[in-house]
């Protein structure tokens, strides 16, 4: 690997401080982590963060020559990827032994800190260990799947924050100059009587010095990334030794400033996405040189300011990214249907690197290849208030684009009353506010099983109320407020008493005694100095299953549909949207299907492999148009619009379809009747009418 | 290792008051004493957690010493002794019913925690002081950490509740 082993250097060098800082604390979450999986926590969760703390260390390791830490954390992270997986189970046994690697773990890392090597006597090999951690990974699997929502659970607690900033002198004398003027203004103001006329003058001049303070405490915190990026070079070379290849890193825009905060928050997605540049996307010398590209590969950082935000691009020119193979994989991995990955387009391929687990390596290799990456990138990019993109061309190489605010210091926000507090909603992830006034409650919000629905424009919007989620008190006796907020890709409603003016508000942080409670990001002090929790919306969309997306859509689908269904010998109603199918005969889906109902004119439809297909949220959905109503339509040379249901199916994965129909008639709830001699499927009676049930939608079960 | 305390040192102590009790902490822990806070509650937050309030534009959490006593969490403007969290290195606010004096105690009137005192208390409280009226228990504010609580406190109330 060309690494000189740590002895040879002497001393412990800045990287492996950091390393050890940074372990140290992956080690104590894994140790919470298993205490938590012997007190019976949620598997899921705790497995993710293990499985993130071995990840972490095996992927560091590598580059910084430690091999006892790369033997032990490739076999713990072969054993943590089949309880993962489910293909093994975890039980006492196995906490014990992910114990035991800890220790190992510990000691190892104690051993570097002191000597400076890993250990050299016979009883550091860890033979018994390694053996121990094979076979349980090889162990026979369990009749309970122990299925994890892989690494999307939360990453809060394990960041290193360098706590020392760099501060130029002459920013250092503004700012004293600034506190002297603000003594003056203050000793001015002691002096003066609230009726004289310079008191208004007085307040102009405090308002003045407040607004200079700020601004040059911020300039204060903002340091240029180039800081960041000097951390990559031996990361860089270091990874491509290991891979057998030949990498340059070129900078650009280094001089750009970003706040002090951001710029620690984002060196781990930044060597996340240098890693992946060069293990997956950067060619082997023996495959660039055929193509024409120089053998040594390029990695550009780039810095540049956007829109009032910094985007921060990683840039490869290695193969790019084959989105056949993202599909294929994805359909392989039961992501996505056949037909789904058949109509997908670039970008939709692309979003897919972003599931939880997603690899398209074949190879598992020291660096990478479980498919822990790019979702934890996004979520640590989101969790700042910003987003990532990612674009590749075939053979020209892939470019993974994030864009973060200024600063995370102060960042403007809505404020909520709900009950006696009051809760600050970060702007980045509000998209508009509605109020709903008690008479018209009952029109707007429906309830499907326990899961309350927002009509917003046509579209069913899930709802969280705050006071439900927090336990406490509300006062909505005279209507409330619903702030419809995006997290993840998906739009959902909170409901809060009342809101008062938007605020620039401090960032503070909370202490780490309330790490554990993740509706909280921060905290603030109000202008009128009460204080104020910041919501983490993420956090909120997660804990009530809003987040995660297709795997979890498919549960959704189900298991509200299954909540719905009627018990043996119960007679129940469930809501049920009715509509006038192509032979104009009534014709219902649940509700709990249908995630919005669409005005789509003949000119949005497309044709793709024969079959229609529309964009929706960035999305191809395709459509099902039984008695081929849009293209009757477009032939005779119809504009109007048709309605369009965008629902979810029980069966099929979950997949999103489009539904053509003639008219929508009615949300009302309904009766699901025995299918008895009807030939086309069950039937629904709703208000007293009969109605048949749509193809594919049948999975509620009878009423007696 | 309180026991090995030099007896003949003295030791100048915050005295506080929680229900009917006299507390004393010793005053190079304690960075600053506040009267009448103004709190705001953290929901979902551990018991011992009475909220958070502000200080000196920070934002602090509130450990409720009442609850960690196993009273009823307290009064509506309590007082609070702000100490340092010596793992987190954060600040935090230990809140109390009342603010009394600074007092120089003698080392030689110290007597360790009883042998009956439950768990608990044990691990709160260090010992207390001989006075004419009633014994200052002296408190151990490596225990009102937060960062202590989360691991050992609030596994200890599950413990009871079992």
């Amino acid at each position: 690997m060309g690494v000189r082993p740590i002895s040879d250097r002497g001393d412990v060098d800045d990287l492996t401080k950091e390393f050890l800082i940074e372990s140290g604390e992956g080690l104590d979450c894994m140790e919470r982590c298993l205490n938590d999986l012997q007190a019976g926590a949620d598997n899921g969760v705790a497995l993710a963060e293990i499985f993130r703390a071995v990840h972490t260390i095996k992927g560091t390791v590598g580059f910084l020559g430690f091999p006892r830490l790369e033997r032990l954390a490739h076999a713990g992270e072969a054993l943590l990827a089949r309880l993962r997986d489910g293909k093994c189970s975890i039980n006492g046994d196995t906490v014990d032994l992910l114990m035991q690697l800890t220790d190992r773990f510990r000691s190892v890392l104690e051993l570097i800190e002191s000597k400076g090597h890993e250990g050299r006597r016979e009883a550091d090999k860890d033979t018994e260990l390694l053996e121990m951690l094979k076979q349980a990974a090889t162990a026979t699997p369990s009749s309970t799947r122990q299925t994890v929502g892989a690494v999307n659970g939360r990453e809060k607690a394990v960041n290193t924050v360098e706590t020392t900033v760099r501060v130029e002198v002459e920013v250092l004398n503004r700012l004293m100059n600034l506190v002297g003027e603000l003594v003056q203004t203050r000793n001015q103001f002691l002096k003066a009587e609230v009726s004289e006329e310079s008191f208004t003058r007085l307040g102009q001049r405090l308002d003045s010095v407040t607004a200079n303070f700020r601004e040059t405490v911020m300039q204060a915190r903002m340091q240029p990334v180039g800081q960041l990026f000097q951390r990559f070079p031996r990361l860089a070379r270091e990874v491509a030794a290991t891979c057998g290849k030949s990498v340059r890193l070129e900078f650009i825009g280094g001089e750009t400033g970003l706040d002090k905060s951001l710029l620690e928050m984002l060196k781990d997605p930044l060597a996340h996405a240098v890693r992946n540049a060069i293990d997956h996307g950067i060619e082997a010398p023996e495959i660039r040189f055929p193509r024409g590209k120089p053998v040594e590969g390029k990695i550009q950082l780039r810095a540049f300011h956007e829109g009032g935000q910094i985007v921060v691009e990683v840039k490869d020119d290695g193969a790019g990214i084959d989105d056949e193979k993202v599909v294929q994989r994805a359909v392989e991995r039961g992501l996505i249907t056949p037909d789904r990955g058949r109509a997908m387009g670039h970008a939709d391929a692309m979003e897919l690197l972003f599931e939880p687990g997603f690899s398209t390596n074949d190879e598992v290799t020291l660096i990478s290849g479980r498919g822990v990456g790019l979702d934890v990138v996004r979520e640590n990019v989101e969790r700042v208030g910003g987003t990532v993109e990612l674009e590749s061309i075939l053979g020209e190489g892939t470019t993974l684009r994030m864009r973060v605010p200024l600063t995370l210091a102060i960042v403007p926000a809505m404020i909520a009353r709900c009950g006696e507090q009051m809760f600050a909603v970060p702007h980045s992830t509000l998209l508009e506010m509605v109020v709903v006034h008690t008479r018209e409650k009952a029109a707007v919000i429906q309830s499907i099983g326990n899961a309350r629905m927002f009509l917003l424009r046509d579209r069913l919007v899930p709802l969280l109320d705050l006071s439900e989620v927090l336990g406490i008190g509300c006062d909505q006796a005279n209507g409330f407020y619903i702030a419809i907020l995006e997290a993840k890709g998906r739009r959902f409603g909170l409901i809060v008493d009342d809101i008062a003016d938007p605020q620039e508000i401090v960032v503070k942080p909370l202490s780490r005694a309330l790490n554990g409670l993740t509706a909280y990001s921060g905290a603030t002090i109000l202008g009128d100095g009460q204080t104020a929790l910041i919501l983490d919306t993420t956090s909120l969309a997660r804990s009530a299953r809003l987040c995660d997306a297709r795997e979890h859509a498919v549960e959704d689908v189900k298991g509200r549909v299954e909540a719905m269904s009627p018990h043996p010998g119960d007679a129940a109603r469930v809501p049920m949207l009715v509509f006038a199918n192509h032979r104009r005969e009534r014709s219902v889906v649940p509700l709990a299907c249908v995630e919005r109902i669409e005005k789509v004119l003949p000119e949005a439809i497309e044709t793709l492999a024969g079959r229609g297909v529309m964009q929706y949220l960035d999305e191809l959905v395709e459509l099902e148009d039984a008695g081929e109503l849009l293209q009757k339509q477009r032939h005779e040379g119809e504009s109007e619009a048709r309605f369009v249901l965008i629902c979810r199916k029980p069966i099929d994965h979950g997949v999103r379809v489009g539904l053509v129909v003639r008219d929508v008639l009615d949300i009302a709830e309904g009766e699901v009747l025995p299918a008895i001699s009807l030939r086309h499927g069950k039937a629904a009676r709703v208000n007293g009418r009969l109605a048949i049930f749509c193809a594919g939608f049948e999975a509620l079960k009878e009423a007696a | 290792m309180r026991d090995e305390m030099n007896v003949e040192q003295g030791f100048s102590l915050c005295r506080l008051r929680t229900g009917e009790d006299l507390f004393g902490i010793e005053t190079s822990t304690v960075c600053e004493m506040l009267r009448q806070c103004e709190l705001y509650a953290v929901p979902l937050a551990p018991k011992f957690i009475a909220g958070v309030l502000a200080y000196r534009g920070d934002v602090l959490v509130a450990v409720s010493f009442r609850v960690l006593l196993g009273m009823e969490p307290g009064i509506e403007a309590p007082c609070a002794v702000v100490l340092r969290d010596g793992e987190s290195g954060e600040k935090f606010a230990l809140l109390v019913d009342d603010l009394l004096d600074v007092v120089q105690v003698s080392g030689s009137a110290w007597e360790p925690n009883p042998a009956m005192l439950d768990d608990r208390r044990s691990s709160l409280f260090s010992g207390a002081y001989r006075t004419a009226g009633a014994p200052l228990i002296r408190l151990a504010p490596e225990h009102m950490q937060p960062s202590w609580l989360m691991q050992n406190f609030e596994r200890e109330m599950i413990g009871e509740h079992r």
